[in-house]
């Protein structure tokens, strides 16, 4: 079903919002565990696990998650359609990867900002694992821009199907 | 998303898969199969590992 104009453009709008607005989230992650990293002390540390589990779980997985259904909604109510054409596909994979691997790694950080809240104790242990996953959830999420702004050619077997008809 | 920037994305895409899409699904692939290795084996990574560190009362 296709979109009717109106339509297409609010829905892309929340699309481009909460998909950049995802990447920046993602930056203010980062920044706070290198700043950890490179000179936090036990407070710091202890206050960085408790932010670092607020904007997981009020910004980041809230914006995520609408711009993998507003990427769906998009991409089936216009011409791109969600399996014809590969940079849409591969946008499609990105995003779930990324998103699963939120999805299993929020518990652990409210898990590290419970024990951060409940005790005096803070160690570093944890920020390594921290920079990984929001080091590589950046270079995900750039990715997938790239790919939106310049949709590299190439139709799927059944994009070219459904064009041939 | 216009219809001319569409056609210009579908000029030349009638034959096979375009090199890019090859060498970025080997290397997704890789990265998958590399992930679910490291989460599941014996690399002391995946979001389990602290909870079993905590009830064997290891660091968090």
């Amino acid at each position: 079903m296709m979109l009717t104009d109106g339509l297409r453009k609010f829905i892309l709008t929340a699309h481009v919002t909460t998909s950049v607005g995802w990447l920046g989230a993602v930056v203010a992650y980062l920044v706070l565990v290198i700043a950890t990293l490179t000179g936090g002390n036990v407070e710091a540390i202890r206050a960085t696990w408790m932010a670092l589990e607020l904007i997981g779980w009020f910004a980041i997985m809230p914006l995520a998650i609408t711009a993998f259904l507003t990427g769906i909604v998009v991409s089936l109510g216009t011409k791109w359609g969600l399996f014809r054409h590969y940079w849409v596909i591969f946008k499609l994979l990105l995003t779930i990867i990324a998103t699963i691997i939120l999805l299993l790694h929020m518990p652990v950080i409210s898990h590290y900002a419970g024990i951060a809240a409940e005790t005096n104790n803070a160690d570093l242990t944890g920020f390594g694992g921290e920079l990984l996953h929001s080091g590589g959830g950046l270079i995900v999420l750039l990715l997938t821009t790239i790919l939106a702004i310049f949709k590299p050619k190439g139709m799927t077997s059944y994009g070219q199907r459904r064009q041939s008809k | 998303m216009t219809q001319q920037s569409l056609d210009h994305n579908d000029r030349g895409s009638l034959s096979g898969p375009p090199k890019w899409v090859k060498v970025s699904g080997i290397i997704l692939v890789l990265l998958i199969f590399l992930i679910a290795l490291m989460a599941l084996t014996g690399s002391n990574h995946g979001p389990w590992r602290h909870f079993q560190s905590k009830e064997q009362g290891g660091q968090p």
